[in-house]
């Protein structure tokens, strides 16, 4: 909608105007700026699109995640001597299947899937064993493998999952660090 | 923690969801440059605290010394990737305002907590900065550390909880 104040753009103004534009490339200038003119020349830029992340990495993460949190929640209700500290690391665990499964659905428009198919060696174990010691000794070992895991997905990662992947992996060496 | 320590340094983005992946190393770019100097700023804050948190918490000393020893590490490694850059690092200031007083132990205790945190932020920061993969290396070793950290003074403070899912996030830590 015009404003009654507002006068219709002609089109010899907006030939001038985008004179003055191609003549400011042309020179390398500013026609606003008072400093003197530098021409820098630069490589040209691609335009292409990076090639879209496959599902893998983050179909692996949230694989790996899952069974950590199978592995925790069996190991809160065999080990009762450490099932507060325990319950502490499930929580964040849960926490980070959940935020990794709202970024598979995010970027890929649908739920990541249901089993676990990233290789035949990640089928959950559940703790069966209720010696504290080795409870926590398996936990820590779950702990060590997921933050190796989020830190080498560092690398290829979008800027916005680096930065989930990062607190990730500082969280699980905070969790190693508490069962120590 | 809600209440931040006061520190300086540039605006630092941060990443929107669906951003493009990384494409192999490039040059630190300006946006990397400005969460460093961020985190740099939160460096030069956390070794002045930590002075003060040794004043009224003299039976972690001990552990005050080697925070800072860290601290200094990653302090002058964040000022040689500026300069790498081809910028000139933040300087620390003269002195600095805590959010809270501090008065005794645990008050010093809660300053350390809000330092450690602020330097998780903004090495977190840096990690959603930069492509390079070697920088966000870096970073995560920061931020693990300072989440270490964090995990030390909540058990002295005597917190139920002492981690946290995700250290560096302003929304959660």
């Amino acid at each position: 909608m015009q404003s009654p104040h507002q006068r219709p753009l002609t089109r010899r103004a907006l030939l001038g105007v985008a004179g003055i534009g191609v003549l400011s490339a042309v020179a390398g200038c500013n026609p606003f700026s008072s400093s003197p003119a530098t021409i820098t020349v630069t490589a040209p830029t691609t335009t292409t699109p990076p090639p879209p992340q496959t599902p893998t990495v983050l179909l692996g993460l949230i694989f790996t995640t899952r069974l950590h949190v199978t592995n925790l929640a069996t190991a809160v209700s065999v080990d009762k001597r450490d099932a507060a500290l325990l319950s502490m690391l499930l929580k964040d665990r849960k926490a980070h299947l959940a935020a990794l499964e709202g970024e598979y659905a995010r970027q890929f428009g649908t739920a990541p899937a249901a089993e676990t198919a990233a290789s035949p060696t990640m089928s959950a174990t559940p703790a069966t064993s209720a010696d504290p010691d080795e409870v926590i000794g398996r936990i820590r070992g779950d702990a060590s493998t997921a933050q190796n895991k989020f830190t080498d997905a560092l690398s290829g990662a979008s800027r916005f999952q680096a930065q989930l992947y990062g607190s990730i992996a500082a969280c699980v060496a905070t969790h190693r660090m508490v069962l120590a | 923690m809600t209440d931040r320590f006061a520190r300086e340094g540039g605006a630092v983005q941060t990443p929107a969801a669906g951003d493009a992946p990384a494409q192999g190393s490039s040059p630190i770019g300006d946006d990397a440059i400005a969460a460093l100097q961020t985190a740099l700023a939160a460096e030069h804050a956390a070794l002045w605290s930590y002075g003060l948190v040794a004043a009224y918490d003299t039976d972690a000393s001990t552990a005050v010394a080697t925070m800072i020893t860290s601290h200094q590490s990653i302090r002058d490694t964040a000022a040689n990737l500026i300069v790498q850059g081809g910028a000139t690092p933040v300087g620390p200031q003269p002195a600095y305002t805590s959010p809270k007083p501090v008065s005794d132990v645990a008050s010093a205790l809660g300053l350390a907590l809000t330092i450690e945190s602020d330097c998780a932020d903004a090495w977190r920061a840096v990690i959603g900065s930069t492509d390079e993969s070697t920088l966000r290396g870096t970073a995560l070793s920061a931020l693990t550390d300072a989440a270490m950290r964090m995990v030390t003074w909540r058990k002295a403070a005597g917190a139920a909880t002492v981690t946290v899912p995700f250290p560096g996030d302003p929304q959660t830590s």
